[in-house]
């Protein structure tokens, strides 16, 4: 009796082991922790490693989807990374998943910040960790252009001039004219929603029969 | 006391901050040098310097450098902690809205008109990090005289292994910094 008893907790306990491995919140948790220790250069360079990442390996969000969060995550206010792993979270396992999504988004800049602002004078002036950061930001641009080589390319490809025209819009206000994001996110999307409508409206008119 | 002034500053910043980090500097600037003055402006400069060394959110890493400079570790933890608080609601509010409401046609085509504009703002932040990643210093401002050819070697590579599929974005982020570290001391 009691080896058969032993036996049952000790399968019982491998089992927790690879309960965990396998729980999604545990993976949803590794894979923001590492996306997050590895961004340097700001925001914006989650947005290839989310996608790579949830889209395309682990299947979980759709292209549309994820593209649906970053256009939520610039609009609300506080920090985009921060957003924009909370919304993933939600999306994919509702309350549970935004709180486990944003620890795993905190957690790497904390302890590192910690540790530099320790040893804040071996930091600043280190030259190797300054060449290294010089390198790690030569490959964010090129990773950056291939997210945008696949996001662009699919609009592009469609050849449907209003998608066309807001994306050109929307660069030339930001990267040209330099205005808030958050006002050039609203305007091109009630902008884009209206020429939709009165198209739409056009049509209607236009095909009494249907 | 203290805590609980700093994670309301912080709270207070993360509200009115919209549109990536930058917009966050000044408002930290007014709440702890202008307004409560625990730290220096030349302490708030010095540490937008060094937060490039640290990697995830510019305004995370602002916020717990001035945490742990105004009230140690716990200071850190709870500047953090106040700059999260708004989003976890506001951004729980917007993904509610979004999953019941997705495939309403109002909304379908509000969003159809947010992903480009979105992929737009995508492009100019592609441009502005391939020019920093050129003409880079080291803490990440544009210089045209610090252009470096070994840095369009590196872009270049990374950019045809992304292209063809053999590299994940993750590692070649880990192989940027070890290149740098390798080649940077041998061109200036």
């Amino acid at each position: 009796m009691d080896s058969f008893s032993g036996k049952i907790t000790k399968e019982k306990g491998v089992c927790m082991v690879d309960k965990i491995k396998n729980h999604l919140l545990w993976n949803l948790f590794k894979e923001i922790f590492l996306i997050s220790a590895l961004t340097f250069g700001g925001g914006y360079v989650i947005v290839p490693l989310m996608h790579t990442k949830f889209v395309d390996e682990l299947k979980w969000i759709k292209e549309e989807e994820m593209i649906d969060i970053l256009a939520m995550s610039q609009t609300s206010p506080g920090v985009f990374t921060v957003n924009a792993s909370i919304m993933v979270g939600y999306n994919l396992f509702g309350l549970k998943g935004s709180i486990v999504a944003v620890t795993a988004a905190i957690l790497p800049p904390l302890v590192t910040v910690a540790i530099i602002s320790t040893f804040y004078t071996l930091f600043s002036d280190n030259i190797i960790v300054r060449n290294g950061l010089k390198g790690a930001q030569a490959v964010v641009g090129a990773i950056m252009i291939n997210v945008l080589i696949n996001y662009s390319g699919k609009i592009l490809r469609d050849k449907y001039w209003l998608p066309i025209s807001i994306m050109i819009l929307a660069f030339v206000l930001d990267f040209v004219l330099n205005i808030n994001t958050v006002l050039i996110i609203l305007f091109c999307g009630v902008l884009g929603t209206v020429i939709q409508m009165v198209l739409l409206s056009k049509k209607m008119g236009g095909s009494t029969k249907k | 006391m203290i805590y609980l002034l700093l994670y309301f500053e912080f709270f207070k910043v993360a509200i009115f901050t919209f549109g990536g980090g930058y917009a966050s500097l000044p408002l930290i600037y007014d709440a702890v040098v202008q307004n409560n003055a625990w730290i220096t402006a030349q302490q708030y400069a010095d540490i937008i310097a060094l937060e490039g060394i640290a990697p995830g959110p510019m305004a995370i890493n602002v916020a717990t450098f001035v945490g742990t400079l105004i009230a140690g570790v716990p200071g850190s933890i709870i500047a953090t902690l106040g700059l999260c608080t708004p989003a976890m609601f506001i951004c729980i509010v917007v993904a509610r809205f979004y999953l019941k409401y997705k495939n309403q046609n109002l909304v379908q085509s509000f969003l159809s008109s947010l992903r480009p504009t979105a992929i737009g703002l995508i492009a100019a932040a592609a441009i502005t990090l391939f020019l920093t990643g050129i003409f880079n210093n080291g803490d990440g401002s544009i210089v045209i005289e610090n252009f470096n050819i070994w840095s369009v070697f590196i872009c270049a590579g990374g950019l045809y292994l992304l292209r063809k599929g053999r590299i994940n974005e993750l590692w070649l982020i880990v192989m940027g910094f070890g290149l740098g570290v390798i080649l940077y001391p041998f061109v200036s």
